[in-house]
């Protein structure tokens, strides 16, 4: 017999052993006691519950919370309105009343300014009485 | 939550076959069932992040680890009670594990697979050393590459072939014994 033919009949018969012992094992596989297979499957539960949740989960409730509970403090302290449908307006309506809010301060400076050019006149006024009354 | 369902379906798919293998190693059902889960939720703890195509290798090197650290507790047991032994009051050999009760599962299970066939590839799987064993459950049965079986079993590739045919060669003698 060649080296390749013998070489062909080891490799057979490893295959064949091969076969032998795989084909046992799958079988014993499948064959596997339902009590063992009820506790494989309770075993895999538990390791998939231990599944680690990311690092910030704990943080995400207490976070959300805080940032919620803020937002709503500051529109009631800021709200500028006391009424209370004012105050936990939506953010459209108070935007539209802070540009209410910004006219009115407008016309008020401009009132200021109003004053103010009305007491230089005054002003103006007095100075040139004292002048007249000085000679 | 999609990592935990493909790694159910992982699980699923290789638990019966480490099931097997670490009865196999340890010979005991008990035994065997704590290492897989030992190795189940190291590895879902450790490397659910990994990529998928790598559990195979981290699972079966963590099963491996596990039986091995079973075996070396199993050692270190033994020479405690050697000296326990040695200690007893009036000379006598005090064996705790000779007096324990018998097993209660060990029994039923032999007897589940008292199959000649089955007990005589199971015993000559027994009768390997620990790494030919591994290889050729690693190689042959679980169907993992040369590379990856390497990975698993933490040596070179050469090592492997070595390891896998030798188990092979006496597979056969062991299997031709018992026929």
């Amino acid at each position: 017999m060649s080296n390749d033919t013998i070489e062909k009949l080891n490799k057979d018969q490893d295959d064949t052993a091969i076969d032998k012992v795989v084909k046992v094992l799958n079988e014993s596989v499948d064959g596997l006691d339902m009590q063992s297979r009820d506790r494989l499957i309770q075993v895999r539960q538990q390791a998939l519950d231990s599944l680690q949740a990311p690092w910030y989960a704990p943080f995400m409730l207490p976070v959300g919370s805080a940032v919620i509970a803020a937002s709503l403090l500051f529109a009631i302290v800021f709200a500028p309105n006391t009424d209370m449908n004012r105050q936990l307006a939506p953010p459209a309506a108070l935007a539209a009343n802070a540009v209410i809010d910004a006219d009115q301060i407008a016309l008020l400076a401009e009132d200021i300014d109003l004053l103010a050019d009305l007491e230089m006149l005054q002003w103006f006024g007095d100075m040139a009485e004292i002048y007249e009354e000085a000679g | 939550m999609h990592t935990k369902v493909r790694l159910n379906d992982f699980l699923k798919q290789v638990e019966r076959k480490a099931f097997r293998i670490a009865s196999i190693a340890v010979g005991n059902p008990d035994d065997a069932m704590d290492i897989v889960q030992e190795t189940m939720l190291s590895l879902v703890k450790s490397y659910a992040n990994k990529s998928e195509d790598d559990w195979p290798k981290l699972f079966f090197r963590i099963l491996y680890n596990r039986i091995n650290d079973h075996f070396r507790r199993q050692t270190v047991r033994q020479k405690v009670m050697k000296v326990r032994s040695w200690f007893a009051s009036d000379g006598e050999v005090e064996d705790i594990i000779e007096q324990a009760p018998a097993h209660s599962s060990a029994e039923p299970y032999r007897q589940l697979h008292s199959d000649n066939i089955s007990a005589s590839v199971e015993d000559s799987l027994k009768q390997l050393s620990p790494k030919q064993s591994e290889a050729f459950l690693m190689r042959s049965w679980q169907g993992l590459s040369v590379k990856d079986t390497a990975k698993v079993m933490g040596c070179s590739e050469g090592s492997v072939k070595t390891h896998h045919a030798r188990a092979v060669r006496r597979l056969q003698e062991l299997l031709a014994q018992f026929n």
